[in-house]
């Protein structure tokens, strides 16, 4: 493995993929900066761009961006007090206080310097963790495959915010959106509804680019706010490496809760950072400073949240499912280059995954020279004006999605799942198991199949292979949890 | 949370578990449809639409138990009402206008692509600035200003589309 690694690291240090992380990852940090405009967006904005690359560099210019809007989320957490992606939330509780105080810059850099350290942590673990999982993943038959997919919806469903009912209705309503156009295994048509375009299916690529920038654009478009706005006095380095010694333990166990957060299927930088927050808090001494400008905070939240990035990236490679809503976009930029995601891809595309591990390690570098070095000029594009960002954005979304099969329907479709993407924003559906539901319905469908065909039509064989009870007894533990709860409570009070 | 809200959530909620069902209806019946394939194994193309739509009806009914719920918990602790419905409708505009107007200027944009009313720069150009003066507000600076944006961003796309990926738009 350290060969291949260090060979991958040749390719990835060569000038072209080299140059599309720096601009991936300054164009993450830009993006995240903007309150409003989020990773997913870029990412999934980006798609139609990276089709004609060598996937290599498509994956380089991708991861770059995936690492820089988490990160950049930091600055308008501290100066406006908005995360600048969801995963950014936990820092504003500190950040912002910290800024208010004077210590804009301080607050900054410590954030930088943690995510830094967390994205470090979680790619050495997936660098360590990705082959001997893909090995184990090698054993999944169509069983375990289904029931794996069945725990990352379910999973995704439950640790969301908000009603567990919703989420999984976003879910099942996402495999329905994947099942018009031909059936994979007879090739039949269904549910086209007699449009010629419709057999097909919807093109993964145009409900990505509306669910995620569509309705994040029209979104943006409400009258925002008035915010409260800081401005940082001095990009001079304020922390010394002795204050992160200091706090170490701080660092290490927020970035290896970061890290396993990401693992979970679909789970992604906000639950990352929320659990590693609330961990801090209860561990520590000044438990009262929490929410006031605790640095303890700032560094658990943000150590955290890039942490789960390189988590993420586990499942992804090592079996095709997605460790975060970014990553159901990185499946998408393989899929649209004939890579399938998965233990195989270690055989039979080692650069690829490599590619994943070698351009993670040097987007984070990267992430962290330009931000240390531009933090106040960054902080500047809290000032765009997004009167003009927003229709911009929207005909790339357009072009970009014509593009890739030269069709309109897919440019009608994009619309119609941006408008989807509004109405499930409006109505507090989640989008995140919506996509999730989409992307794994066609692995779902194919795995279920073949099991009961091979079974012939006996369901109780998913309880007779051990992989596949224990992601089914997970999978319901996770879906009864809420009521387990709320009995235990009802018993509690009548004990009372 | 005001007494308007809360009822127009539940009546919301209701409307969702409906509009689920007719869709699972929808869904179950156009399965059906599907002739069955010479590989049939009694797991075809139907199987999965089928199981998705009883999933469907399962959480609407679900949805439906979780609403009432929420309103008998509610109902012992309900605080005086402080705004009307008609407030609450106001506010609802008052957000959900402008993310409205866009989306129809966006579909106007396309349509007048598909049926070939305008080229593609064109009908980019004029929607940029349009967009500009919604989003923007109409007076001289946004004029200028939309304007400007709409003639750079069209340039842009133009050569970053048409020269360097080498995309023919319609």
């Amino acid at each position: 493995m350290s060969g291949e690694l260090l060979s991958s690291f040749g390719d990835v240090l060569s000038v072209t993929p080299l140059a599309l992380i720096v601009l991936g990852t300054v164009l993450g940090i830009v993006v995240g900066a903007i309150p409003g405009l989020n990773g997913a967006m870029l990412v999934a904005l980006s798609l139609p761009l990276t089709f004609g690359w060598p996937p290599l560099n498509a994956i380089c210019f991708l991861v770059g961006e995936y690492v820089g809007s988490i990160s950049g989320g930091l600055i308008s957490a501290t100066l406006l007090n908005i995360p600048g992606s969801p995963s950014n939330l936990m820092t504003t509780q500190d950040a912002m206080p910290m800024a208010r105080s004077g210590k804009a810059g301080r607050a900054l850099q410590l954030g930088i310097l943690s995510s830094f350290i967390g994205g470090m942590v979680s790619w050495l673990a997936l660098v360590t963790l990705s082959p001997p999982l893909a090995a184990f993943a090698l054993s999944f038959g169509p069983h375990e495959y289904f029931a794996l997919v069945l725990v990352a919806l379910v999973l995704i469903s439950s640790l969301n915010e908000g009603s567990q009912c919703r989420a999984l209705l976003s879910g099942a309503l996402g495999i329905l959106a994947a099942l018009p156009g031909l059936d994979p295994v007879t090739a039949q048509p269904r549910l086209d509804f007699g449009f010629q375009a419709m057999l097909g299916g919807f093109d993964l690529l145009a409900v990505l680019v509306g669910v995620f920038a569509v309705s994040q654009l029209l979104q943006d478009a409400a009258p925002a706010r008035a915010f409260e706005r800081i401005a940082v006095q001095s990009s001079r380095l304020q922390v010394g490496l002795g204050e992160f010694v200091r706090h170490w333990v701080n660092l290490l166990r927020s970035a290896v809760i970061g890290t396993v957060i990401g693992i979970l299927p679909g789970v992604g930088g906000s639950v990352g950072s929320i659990v590693a927050y609330s961990t801090a808090r209860s561990l520590s001494k000044a438990r009262a400073k929490f929410g006031k400008g605790s640095e303890e905070g700032v560094i658990a939240s943000e150590t955290a949240n890039n942490a789960t990035v390189g988590g993420a990236i586990i499942p992804m490679i090592t079996m095709g499912i997605p460790g975060s809503i970014i990553d159901v976009i990185l499946i998408a930029a393989l899929t649209l280059h004939n890579l399938r995601p998965g233990p195989l891809l270690f055989n039979t595309n080692p650069e690829i995954v490599y590619g994943f591990m070698s351009s993670l390690l040097v987007a984070n570098l990267v992430m962290l020279a330009v931000m240390l070095v531009s933090i106040r000029w960054l902080a500047r594009l809290m000032e765009v004006p997004k009167a003009y960002l927003v229709p911009a954005l929207l005909v790339c979304c357009v072009v970009g999605t014509y593009a890739v099969n030269n069709r309109l329907f897919d440019v009608w479709v994009m619309f119609a799942f941006g408008l989807v993407g509004l109405l499930f924003k409006g109505l507090r559906f989640p989008l995140g198991p919506f996509v999730i539901g989409f992307i794994l319905a066609p692995i779902a469908e194919f795995n279920l199949r073949a099991a009961l065909i091979a079974e012939e039509g006996r369901w109780a064989s998913f309880f007779e292979r051990p992989i596949s009870l224990v992601f089914i007894a997970v999978a319901a533990l996770v879906l009864a949890a809420p009521l387990l709860r709320h009995l235990g409570a009802i018993r509690k009070g009548s004990a009372i | 949370m005001a007494e308007a809200e809360r009822r127009l959530g539940r009546w919301v909620d209701r409307s969702i578990a409906l509009g689920l069902v007719v869709l699972a209806a929808v869904v179950w019946n156009s399965a059906a449809a599907i002739p069955p394939s010479f590989l049939d194994t009694g797991f075809g193309a139907d199987y999965l639409p089928k199981l998705l739509a009883v999933v469907l009806v399962v959480l609407a009914l679900t949805l439906l138990a979780e609403t009432r719920n929420k309103h008998a918990e509610t109902r012992t602790g309900i605080e005086p009402s402080t705004e009307s419905d008609g407030g609450l409708v106001a506010r609802f505009w008052a957000i959900a206008r402008r993310p409205l107007a866009l989306a129809v200027l966006l579909a106007a944009f396309i349509l007048a692509i598909d049926l070939g009313l305008l080229g593609s720069y064109p009908a980019a150009a004029l929607f940029l600035f349009a967009a500009g003066l919604l989003l923007a507000g109409v007076n001289r600076r946004s004029l200028l200003l939309s304007a400007a944006s709409s003639l750079l961003v069209t340039l842009a796309v133009y050569l970053l589309f048409t020269q360097v990926f080498t995309v023919l738009l319609p």
